[in-house]
């Protein structure tokens, strides 16, 4: 009896002190003031757990088709690279100011590396693909799902997948749109 | 009555789908009249369209585009016309001068 009344008081302290934090407007929430480390790791887990469950069911197309690089390369340049950078650049407004940090995906890495086609991760596609379609909340990763059918989506994935490997002027051929993007839809 | 206010959610619909439609166009992401710089691919080509890697491909496939387009062009000038090629996408008939001097 004596232990479930420190554990009702403990429990009433822990809440008040969340609520005070809470209601104080204390909390910086400003960009430019990083996360303390423990919550920094609450809230990466709480991400990839979530990230890595709700994409398990992903089923991963063909992505080894030239058109997707194509289409997806497009897509990528105008949605994507002012935050996730092109080839040789190291930072952007956009990388330096956000916070999360955006990952630099022209760099090979555990979620983001480049393989030839035999080998893509299928994991780090449905990853992929999922974070595109759905977003993250409060990271600046917008949802592009209601407004980009999942082909389309896709094609970004798959271009991804290469990203790493390709230099500036590969990048630059691959990314103009052109006029071909007329017959996407 | 009646039959207006049904004309009139007929047109709102239509009107709103199209406009619905035209908000997710690729072609509202950048301008249209960028081209594809391949001028560093010409010592490597003959290399290129044996190769089994996708990107090589699709650099090929892109610059394929724009060569075809040059000599198909005569006029050298943008009239937004389009010539559909084998593999769906929509090629563009113009800007020889710029794709020359690059």
């Amino acid at each position: 009896m004596k232990y479930i009344k420190y554990f009702v008081f403990a429990f009433a302290i822990f809440f008040a002190t969340v609520g005070l934090v809470v209601y104080s407007g204390l909390y910086p929430m400003g960009a430019d003031v990083p996360h303390s480390k423990l919550s920094y790791w609450a809230l990466e887990v709480l991400r990839d757990k979530s990230i890595e469950r709700s994409s398990q069911d992903i089923v991963v197309p063909d992505l080894s088709s030239p058109q997707l690089l194509l289409s997806g390369g497009a897509d990528y340049k105008d949605m994507c690279s002012s935050c996730h950078l092109k080839p040789g650049e190291k930072n952007s407004d956009m990388s330096i100011g956000l916070y999360p940090k955006p990952p630099n995906l022209t760099l090979s890495g555990d979620l983001h590396k480049g393989n030839n086609s035999e080998n893509i991760d299928e994991k780090d596609a449905q990853r992929q693909f999922w974070i595109i379609k759905h977003g993250i909340k409060a990271s600046g990763m917008p949802a592009w799902g209601p407004t980009h059918d999942d082909e389309r989506i896709w094609a970004i994935v798959a271009f991804l997948q290469k990203l790493p490997e390709i230099d500036g002027d590969q990048y630059q051929v691959l990314t103009t749109r052109g006029k071909q993007a007329k017959a996407h839809h | 009555m009646n039959r207006n206010r049904i004309m009139a959610i007929g047109i709102m619909t239509g009107v709103l789908s199209v406009a619905a439609v035209e908000a997710h166009d690729p072609s509202k992401h950048s301008a249209m009249e960028e081209k594809p710089d391949c001028s560093f691919m010409k010592d490597g080509q003959s290399e290129m369209v044996a190769s089994d890697d996708p990107v090589q491909q699709a650099m090929m496939m892109k610059c394929d585009h724009t060569s075809t387009e040059h000599m198909d062009d005569s006029g050298h000038e943008d009239m937004g016309q389009h010539s559909e090629t084998e593999d769906g996408h929509d090629a563009k008939t113009s800007d020889h001068e710029e794709h020359v001097t690059r």
